[in-house]
């Protein structure tokens, strides 16, 4: 079964990076952006068919590792 | 006798990036047409950045004997007796077009590469340097090479520990074609225990 | 002094840490890998020196706070034992949930290299007993990722409890925006738990032990921890 959890940072803390490609793009003239915050996905393979089975093992993937919940937030999607 | 599936043709050579003159050597080296593999080796390992071919006959002119040489060309690195029982391994590289083609990537890997052919002497490595020549700041792919060989040769330097202690940067239009990326590293072993 | 110092795949400080630990205090530190799952017996002082540990894969640090060793560190922690955190250290620290808050990408997102000013917050911790309080420093750093982040709760407390134990500061001590190389929230260089047995700091005072390198403020921080264990031993 695929997965998918994205990462992002929680809203307040600060993005330098996010920033910068913010400044990037304007600097290509792709105008209209006015704002870019930039996080993480994380594309992963299930075994087994139980989708609530998959969604527990992901937030548990989640709170352990994949996201730092000092300063991040995710979201777990299971695609089928 | 090789069976080639590709016919070896004047523009499959020049393809391979070969002159007819470093064909011609092929075929006396190994007395028959090469196959389509041997070929692809040749080019590989008879191009610019493998083999030095236009810088060779500059180099040849340096001096590489001398009392406190340890370990002279034809070696990952050479070495050189500092004294106090000590040696001081030490080696500049070019990793110039893959520079021009991905900035970081090429950069990174010949800070890596470099590295590398120091530790691999039995010595670590305790500094890099760098000497680059970029086209002129005018032109539209400078500021994007700068950028990437620049943060290439952090990228790879910083996380392996070793700090690039130095170097120089010049811009000149005659390099708009290509950028030059030299990458140094300097290593201190015991004389002792050189591989 | 009987240190253990942690080394992680892609730790490349552990060598000048053992070093400096081997010449203050004069004895062998042990150097501990990150698969083992027990700490020296009698160890005194765990270090968790610099580098890049796991490449800085997910983010610093996070990979390595999740090793088999980390477990025994919190369990000597745990019993008050000291921990000394530095740089990538402190990354690792906070991960494994020895410190609060986070080390996250420097504000004007260089890798910084350089010598730095720290003033020294207080002199009745057992890592800067070797210090005056509001003595300034010059200690080197070089990191990407030392800007110190935690909620309003945490900083409130962190300063309110004196856990705030280095700053980065102008050569004279004060405060000012142009010396905070990282951005970090206060300024803050270095904290301690509240148990106060577990420092993390992101410059390295390792690097400043000998004179014939250079200045030698480092030494402070190491002479102090050997008086402290020489006087609970």
């Amino acid at each position: 079964m695929k997965a998918r959890v994205t990462v992002t940072l929680k809203s307040g803390i600060l993005d330098p990076q996010g920033k910068a490609i913010e400044g990037a793009l304007r600097s290509l003239g792709l105008a209209g952006v006015s704002s870019v915050r930039q996080g993480k996905v994380f594309d992963i393979e299930i075994e087994g068919g139980d989708r609530a089975q998959a969604e527990a093992l992901l937030k548990q993937a989640a709170d352990k590792i994949l996201a730092n919940t000092v300063i991040e937030n995710y979201r777990v999607d299971v695609l089928g | 006798m090789i069976r080639n599936e590709s016919r070896i043709t004047p523009e499959l050579i020049a393809e391979h990036g070969l002159k007819a003159d470093e064909y011609d050597r092929i075929l006396k080296l190994i007395g028959r047409e090469p196959s389509l593999t041997e070929l692809g080796i040749f080019s590989a390992m008879w191009n610019e950045h493998c083999s030095y071919k236009s810088s060779k006959v500059h180099l040849r002119t340096l001096p590489t004997k001398g009392p406190w040489v340890i370990q002279g060309p034809g070696e990952n690195a050479g070495v050189i007796d500092i004294g106090d029982g000590l040696a001081c391994v030490f080696k500049m590289e070019s990793h110039n077009h893959p520079s021009y083609i991905e900035p970081y990537q090429g950069a990174a890997t010949g800070v890596g590469g470099i590295l590398r052919d120091v530790f691999t002497m039995g010595a670590r490595p305790i500094a890099c340097l760098n000497a680059l020549s970029f086209g002129a700041p005018s032109h539209p792919k400078t500021r994007h090479l700068v950028g990437g060989v620049v943060a290439g040769i952090g990228g790879y330097g910083n996380s392996f520990g070793v700090p690039t202690v130095g170097g120089s940067v010049r811009f000149h239009s005659r390099y708009d074609g290509n950028c030059l990326v030299n990458a140094m590293a300097v290593g201190i072993a015991r004389k002792d225990q050189i591989f | 002094m009987k240190a253990a110092v942690l080394v992680f795949p892609g730790i490349n400080r552990e060598r000048d840490m053992a070093r400096t630990l081997r010449l203050i205090s004069g004895h062998e530190p042990t150097m501990v890998w990150h698969t083992d799952t027990d700490l020296p017996s009698g160890t005194d002082l765990v270090v968790i020196p610099g580098g890049f540990s796991y490449g800085d894969y997910l983010r610093c640090g996070a990979i390595a706070a999740r090793s088999p060793v980390m477990d025994a560190v919190r369990g000597y922690a745990a019993k008050g034992g000291l921990v000394l955190a530095v740089c990538n250290g402190f990354q690792i620290a906070c991960e494994a949930g020895l410190l609060p808050g986070v080390l996250m990408r420097n504000e004007r997102l260089k890798f910084i290299c350089r010598d730095i000013f720290l003033r020294v917050e207080r002199s009745d911790t057992a890592f800067t007993r070797g210090y005056n309080a509001g003595q300034v420093i010059r200690v080197p750093t070089a990191h990407g990722e030392g800007n110190y982040i935690a909620d309003a709760d945490t900083i409130a407390r962190l300063e309110g409890e004196g856990r705030v134990i280095f700053r980065y500061v102008a050569p004279d001590g004060a405060r000012d925006p142009a010396f905070n190389v990282n951005g970090s929230t206060n300024a803050i260089a270095g904290i301690i738990n509240d148990r106060g047995n577990v420092l993390g700091m992101m410059p390295h005072p390792e690097n400043h032990v000998e004179a014939a390198i250079g200045p030698t403020d480092g030494r402070g921080l190491f002479a102090g921890l050997v008086e402290a264990l020489d006087r609970a031993a």
